[in-house]
C-alpha cells in the first residue's frame, strides 16, 4: 500500500482538503455584498473597510486590518475582494486542523498510508462543505478568519508542548500560539474563550512544570501582543470615518464596542425551556452538518484522544462546549454560527477516528486492513462529493445580486442631496456600501432610524452630512425646520421568497416637493 | 472497568449526539438584527404619511428576469409605469409597473432604449426605459 512520509502527510491532508473546498467556495462566491443569511452584515463590514471605519460591535479589527490591505489591491469590486479573502481564510482554516490530526494520530511519526490520508482529507472536506461552514466562507464575514486563527493557535500550542516533551525548545511555538489567539480575538472575541484550552495543552504535565510555566508565560505575552490589533479601533475612530459604530476613541466607548454592550440584552434572553430545547438542537449540529457517516468516527476519535492526549481532549472539549454555550445563551439572527468551533472539533475527532480505525484494522489482520483501507476512503470521498454536489445549488451565492441591485436602484432614484431613512439591516448595509464604496453618491445620506438613539450616531451625521441633530427628522419635518435642500425619503423594504428572496422596496417621500 | 470507561464514554457521546441530531424542531430564528432594534419614542413617528400634495411613492422591485413569472409581490404594483434596468442584466426594477408587464417569460422579448432610442449599454447609473413588444 503506498505511503506518504510523515512530514509530507501532515501537510498533505489539510492542504488537499483546503484546495478542494476552495474551488467549491470560489464557484459559489457572492459577487458583492448580500443580504441573505450568513452575509447580511457584509455590507456593513465592506463599507467599514471602504472608509477605514469601525463596523458594528465588536469592531472586528483583524478583519478591518486585513481588509485595508485588500483595499489597496486595485482589482475589481472591493466587496468581491473581501469575499475572496473570506474564502481563502475558510479554506486555510482546514490546514491547521489537518496538521493537528496528523500530529495526534496513533502512528504519528510513521509514514501515512495514502488511502488513510485520503480519508482524513475527505473528513476535512466534509467539514469545509458543511452548510454552516460553506455559507460563511463565500461572503465577507468574520467567522472563517476566527476559525483560521483559533486552530492555528491550538496547533502551535500542541507543537510547543510536543517540542518540550521531546526535550527541544518550544518557546517560539508557544509565543506564536498566544499571538495567533490574540489576533483571533480580534477576528471575533469569542476566540478568546479558548485561552483555557491553550493553557490545558501548554501546562500539560507536572514533570516539566517550570518549563511549561515558561511556555505559558510566553503564550500569554504572545496573546497580549496579538490583542494589539484592537488598537485599530481607537485609531480609526479618532480619524472620524463616516462608518464609526460607537466611536470608540475613549476608554469607555472602546470597552462598550469590544464588549458588545448594545447586544448584551441578547444574552440569556430565552426562558429555561426554550434555552434547553435550543441547546439540544445545537448539540445535534455536528451530525446534521457533517453527516451521520462521521458520527462513529467522531466517537472513536474522542476515545483515541482519551487514551493518549487527555489534555488535548480537554482542550478541544472545552472549545466545543464553550461554543455550544455561546450559541445557546446568545439570541440573534445568526446565533447558530457560534457553534462553528464545535463542528471543527467534531471534524478533528473524526479525523482521529479515521486513523484509529486504520490502526485497529491493521492490528486485526491483513484481510480486515485491506477491506477497511478500501471501504473507508471510498465511503468518505463519495459522501463528500455527493454532499458538495447536493448542497451547491442551495448554498451558492453566485447569483446573489439582490442587495447590490437594490442599492443601485435606490441611489439611482434618489434626488440630489437626499436623506434616505432606513430601519432594516437589509436596507442600511447595502446602501452604506453603495454610498461609501468608490464611485458612490456622495451627495446622499443614509440615516438608520434605529441608530438615531445613539449620540455618537447623531454627532456623526451632523459632522459628515450636515444633518440637524437638535431633534429627530420627524420632529423637524413636522415643525417645518427640516432643511429644504435635503429631500427626505423613507426606504421601506420587504423581502420574501424561500432564500434571500426578491425584494419590494418603496421610496416614500416624506418632505413636500 | 476503568479501562473500558473511554469506550463507554465514546458510546454515550455517540448516542447523545444521535439523539440531539434527531431533535424534532429547530429553534425559531431570532429576528434580532445587527443594528439594535429598539427605537426611541421620539423617532418612532419618523415615517409619517406623505403630506398633502407630496410626490407619489416610487416602488422599486428587483426581480429575477430569468424567472418564468415574477414574484407575487409585484402583483401589488399599480399600472402604467415604465421598467427601469439596473446595473445587473439579470435584474429589473419596476417603478410601479403595470400587471401586463409583470409576466415576463422567455417568450417575451424585452428591449432597452435610452431617450434617443439607442441601445444604451448597462451602466450602473443608467436609467433605461423598457417597452414590451407586442406578442
Amino acid at each position: 500500500m503506498p505511503r506518504i512520509a510523515d512530514r509530507f502527510a501532515r501537510a498533505v491532508v489539510g492542504l488537499s482538503a483546503a484546495a478542494g473546498v476552495l474551488v467549491a467556495y470560489l464557484l459559489a462566491l457572492a459577487p458583492g455584498v448580500v443580504w441573505s443569511g450568513a452575509g447580511i452584515d457584509s455590507g456593513d463590514l465592506a463599507a467599514a473597510v471602504a472608509v477605514g471605519g469601525v463596523p458594528h460591535p465588536t469592531g472586528y479589527p483583524t478583519l478591518m486590518l486585513l481588509g485595508l490591505a485588500v483595499r489597496a489591491i486595485p482589482l475589481g469590486d472591493l466587496a468581491l475582494r473581501l469575499n475572496v479573502l473570506t474564502a481563502l481564510a475558510a479554506a486555510g482554516s482546514l490546514v491547521p486542523l489537518g496538521l493537528l490530526a496528523a500530529r495526534l494520530r496513533p502512528s504519528a511519526g510513521a509514514a501515512m498510508p495514502l488511502l488513510e490520508a485520503a480519508s482524513g482529507s475527505a473528513v476535512l472536506a466534509l467539514y469545509g462543505l458543511a452548510p454552516l461552514v460553506w455559507s460563511n466562507a463565500i461572503v465577507t464575514e468574520v467567522y472563517a478568519l476566527a476559525s483560521l486563527c483559533l486552530w492555528s493557535a491550538l496547533y502551535t500550542a500542541v507543537r510547543a508542548r510536543g517540542s518540550l516533551n521531546e526535550g527541544r525548545d518550544g518557546r517560539r511555538w508557544a509565543a506564536a500560539s498566544g499571538l495567533l489567539l490574540g489576533i483571533g480575538a480580534g477576528a471575533h472575541v469569542t476566540v478568546a474563550l479558548a485561552v483555557p484550552a491553550l493553557a490545558a495543552v501548554l501546562l500539560a504535565e507536572r514533570r516539566t512544570e517550570r518549563a511549561a510555566l515558561r511556555l505559558g508565560a510566553l503564550a500569554a505575552g504572545g496573546f497580549a501582543a496579538g490583542c494589539m490589533v484592537f488598537a485599530y479601533l481607537p485609531i480609526a475612530a479618532t480619524l472620524d470615518p463616516p462608518i464609526n459604530w460607537g466611536a470608540p476613541s475613549t476608554p469607555e466607548r472602546f470597552w462598550s464596542v469590544v464588549s458588545g454592550e448594545i447586544y448584551r440584552s441578547r444574552l440569556g434572553a430565552g426562558d429555561i425551556g426554550a434555552t434547553t430545547a435550543k441547546a439540544a438542537w445545537l448539540l445535534g449540529e455536528p451530525v446534521r452538518q457533517l453527516t451521520w457517516v462521521l458520527l462513529p468516527l467522531l466517537a472513536v476519535g474522542g476515545v483515541s484522544l482519551t487514551r493518549r492526549y487527555g489534555r488535548t481532549l480537554l482542550a478541544t472539549g472545552w472549545i466545543a462546549i464553550s461554543a455550544l454555550a455561546v450559541g445557546t445563551i446568545y439570541t440573534s439572527r445568526d446565533d447558530q454560527v457560534f457553534t462553528l468551533p464545535m463542528l471543527a472539533v467534531a471534524a478533528l475527532w473524526s479525523m482521529l477516528g479515521v486513523h484509529e480505525v486504520a490502526r485497529l484494522a491493521a492490528a486485526a489482520g491483513a484481510g480486515v486492513h485491506r477491506l477497511v483501507a478500501a471501504v473507508l476512503p471510498t465511503l468518505l470521498i463519495a459522501t463528500a462529493l455527493i454532499r458538495g454536489t447536493e448542497l451547491a445549488p442551495e448554498i451558492s451565492m453566485r447569483d446573489a445580486t439582490h442587495a447590490r441591485a437594490f442599492a443601485h436602484a435606490v441611489l439611482v432614484q434618489a434626488e440630489s442631496g437626499s436623506v434616505l431613512l432606513t430601519e432594516d439591516d437589509r436596507a442600511t448595509f447595502p446602501l452604506w456600501y453603495a454610498r461609501y464604496a468608490p464611485g458612490g453618491r456622495t451627495d446622499v445620506t443614509i440615516l438608520d432610524l434605529r441608530l438615531w438613539q445613539f449620540a455618537w450616531y447623531r454627532h456623526l451625521l451632523g459632522r459628515h452630512a450636515g444633518i440637524p441633530t437638535a431633534a429627530s427628522p420627524a420632529t423637524l419635518l413636522a415643525s417645518g425646520k427640516w432643511p429644504a435642500d435635503r429631500p427626505l425619503w423613507a426606504v421601506d423594504i420587504e423581502v420574501g421568497g424561500a432564500r434571500s428572496g426578491d425584494v419590494m422596496a418603496t421610496l416614500r417621500p416624506l418632505s413636500p416637493p | 472497568m476503568t479501562r473500558r470507561l473511554p469506550a463507554v464514554a465514546g458510546a454515550a457521546l455517540m448516542v447523545l449526539l444521535a439523539v440531539a441530531a434527531l431533535w424534532p424542531s429547530a429553534p425559531p430564528p431570532a429576528r434580532a438584527q445587527t443594528a439594535p432594534d429598539v427605537r426611541l419614542r421620539e423617532t418612532a413617528a419618523t415615517s409619517p404619511e406623505p403630506p398633502a400634495g407630496a410626490r407619489p411613492a416610487q416602488t422599486l422591485v428587483t426581480l429575477r428576469l430569468s424567472s418564468a413569472t415574477l414574484d407575487e409581490n409585484s402583483r401589488a404594483l399599480p399600472d402604467g409605469a415604465d421598467l427601469t434596468l439596473l446595473a445587473q442584466p439579470t435584474y429589473v426594477a419596476l417603478p410601479g409597473a403595470g400587471p401586463n408587464l409583470l409576466r415576463i417569460s422567455p417568450a417575451i422579448t424585452i428591449t432597452a432604449r435610452d431617450a434617443g432610442g439607442r441601445d444604451p449599454g448597462l451602466s450602473p447609473a443608467a436609467r433605461l426605459t423598457f417597452s414590451q413588444p407586442k406578442a
